[in-house]
């Protein structure tokens, strides 16, 4: 198994405003997000990091992305450092979270040959590689349409196809099928497995149990910004469904801390 | 899981393995940055004509139509007077006559060279007058160009989380502020350009009528030439400034109150000419004072040009300051994703 990401200790506390710790209840102006947390991926797999909201998945893959840094601890993207080499970081991975948004007033169109140059791809890589990824998502139907006149399904299937255009090893997306219909839910979710029999590696987090047991060949369970588990789907949930087990660890978790 | 890996299987996504990707940043993406603010700018009907047709439109109405007014007045006036006054003469006609035809010729004689010095002496004071008001007309209407494209373009994009999209990709954050800074400029510039054509054209109906003819030239090419340089010199700084704080503004609207402290600033620096002339060339080292200025100057006829190239060379060398910051601001996770 050749490893593709390795995650140390990485950590991060937020400072809340007045604001934000009314909005949490609490009086802590800090907040730790993530605490020490520590996991490998593999490449060629899907990697799926499983806890309900507000565990900090979102800021893991977003420290992963090289948005934010953490405080402590580094990581390292196919051999990059998230903290040193940033810049090559972006250059191998494709984000996709709900935080990043297309400009309103261009077309899928532009948007795509405006990234790929941002990225560096050849013209007629691009073109071929539009044309296939277009065609995948049923984006061509609405290519010159703006991107202000789309729907939620069209504008994420843009996004994915945006985040994607220089053809990157590893996939990481935050909630890939939030916010979409069964039926465009379907149409990522087979996509992102056809990434991995491409030999792409996903890093995918969710707090829904059915699409791990459907996708993922390893999970990492994020209670609280802690990874309380991480292997695979089998050895999680040892013998029970992936819910039952969801719940066993979280009261574990949870009861510990008090 | 395995090592191998599908290299066939790139069969509908062409892959692309080539060392590109290893040095993202070959190539510079400040081309790219600029064209898609261009079109952003240019296909936007609302945006063109708020930025680029209304301010020398609006200029030239009403300066034209405040020349109009003024003269009228004062034509009005001076026929009052006329109708009013009855003169009677105590001489014969004859007298009348020889006196006339003499007095005609020592008058025209006087004229000519009174209406030289005349000439000279109220396109001195017209001078001062433009001299003391088109700065701060120049410099207003250029912030007002800047502040229409700036906010938007900066802290829009982070509002709206466009600008997070932008962070991903391996190009650099001092690409991304270049980019913006320049097209922003070019943008701010046709603005002000846009105002400084409807001042240049109502000039004229703005001193017509008058008693006194004045060359119509009354500003030469490289009149004109050091007021274009100081205008886009000014626009860079401005747009720096409302950059920065677009930057540091959470949304349009918050970046609209932050600025309120700066334009306080651009205007004070706008009427020092009435207040007085800069002591020493140093004081040109001061932004958009210098910008005021220099215009000044330029308007009332007492050009000083190393004051001019202290005032382009140094508002080149903030601005420069100006993206070097905004870099560092793009990298600051505290300001582009703090809520
Ligand atoms: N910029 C920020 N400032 C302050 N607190 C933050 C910030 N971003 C995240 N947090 C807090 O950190 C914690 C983890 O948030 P995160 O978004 O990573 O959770 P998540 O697992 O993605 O949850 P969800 O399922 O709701 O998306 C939350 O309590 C959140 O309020
Ligand atoms: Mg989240």
């Amino acid at each position: 198994m050749e490893e593709i990401l390795r995650v140390e200790g990485i950590s991060k506390t937020f400072t809340l405003s007045k604001k934000q710790q009314k909005i949490e209840h609490t009086h802590d102006a800090k907040k730790v997000a993530v605490d020490a947390l520590s996991l490998t991926a593999y490449r060629g797999e899907i990697f799926g990091l499983l806890g309900p909201n507000g565990a900090g998945k979102t800021t893991t893959l977003r420290m992963l992305a090289t948005l934010i840094r953490p405080d402590k601890g580094d990581a390292w993207v196919d051999g990059c450092s998230i903290i040193t080499e940033p810049d090559k970081v972006r250059a191998k991975i494709g984000f996709l979270t709900s935080e990043l948004k297309l400009e309103d007033f261009f077309t899928p169109n532009y948007l795509y040959d405006f990234f790929s140059k941002l990225h560096g791809v050849e013209p007629e890589t691009a073109a071929s590689r539009k044309k296939a990824l277009f065609e995948r998502f049923g984006v061509e139907k609405f290519a010159e349409v703006k991107v202000a006149n789309l729907s939620t399904g069209m504008r994420q299937k843009v996004s994915i196809v945006v985040s994607l255009v220089h053809d990157p090893d590893i996939i990481i997306f935050d909630e890939p099928t939030n916010g979409l219909d069964v039926i465009t839910a379907r149409t990522v979710t087979d996509f992102l497995l056809e990434l991995k029999a491409q030999g792409k590696t996903v890093i995918l987090s969710t707090h829904i149990f059915s699409l791990v047991e459907r996708l993922c060949d390893r999970v990492g369970i994020i209670i609280d910004g802690k990874l309380t588990h991480c292997d695979t789907l089998e050895t999680v949930c040892d013998g029970l469904n992936l819910e039952d087990r969801f719940f066993e660890i979280y009261k574990a978790q949870k009861g510990e801390e008090q | 899981m395995n090592n191998d890996r599908l290299e066939g299987d790139a069969a509908n996504l062409p892959s692309s393995k080539s060392p590109n990707l290893t040095k993202p940043n070959s190539k510079s993406n400040i081309g790219t940055i600029i064209s898609k603010e261009f079109k952003r700018f240019f296909s936007d009907r609302t945006l063109l004509f708020t930025t680029v047709i209304m301010p020398g439109l609006l200029i030239y109405v009403i300066y034209t139509l405040m020349g109009s007014f003024m003269y009228d007045n004062i034509d009005e006036e001076i026929a009052k007077i006329e109708d009013q006054t009855e003169f009677v003469s105590p001489l014969t006609a004859e007298e009348q006559a020889l006196y006339d035809s003499l007095g005609t010729v020592l008058y025209e004689a006087e004229q000519a060279q009174l209406s030289e010095q005349r000439t000279q002496q109220e396109q001195q004071e017209l001078g001062a007058v433009l001299g003391n008001l088109i700065p701060l007309l120049i410099i207003m209407l250029i912030f007002s160009g800047c502040m229409t494209v700036g906010p938007t373009a900066i802290a829009g994009e982070k509002e709206r989380g466009t600008i997070a999209t932008l962070l991903v990709t391996p190009m650099r954050r001092s690409e991304l502020a270049i980019g913006k800074i320049v097209s922003l400029s070019c943008f701010a510039l046709l603005s002000g350009l846009s105002s400084f054509l409807g001042i240049i054209l109502s000039l004229p109906k703005m001193i017509q009528g008058d008693s006194v003819e004045l060359p119509s030239n009354l500003y030469g090419s490289g009149d004109l030439l050091i007021i274009l340089l100081v205008i886009s010199c000014t626009v860079l700084i401005i747009i720096s400034g409302i950059s920065l704080i677009s930057a540091w503004a959470k949304d349009v609207k918050t970046a609209g109150t932050m600025v309120t402290p700066f334009m306080l600033v651009i205007m004070l620096a706008s009427i020092t000419p009435m207040i007085g002339q800069a002591p020493n060339e140093a004081y040109y080292l001061v932004p958009l004072y210098n910008s005021a200025q220099v215009l000044a100057s330029v308007f009332s006829f007492r050009i000083n040009l190393t004051a001019v190239l202290i005032t382009i060379g140094s508002n080149l060398c903030y601005t420069a300051l100006a993206i070097w910051g905004l870099t560092k601001m793009f990298n600051s996770e505290k300001i582009m994703f703090t809520k």
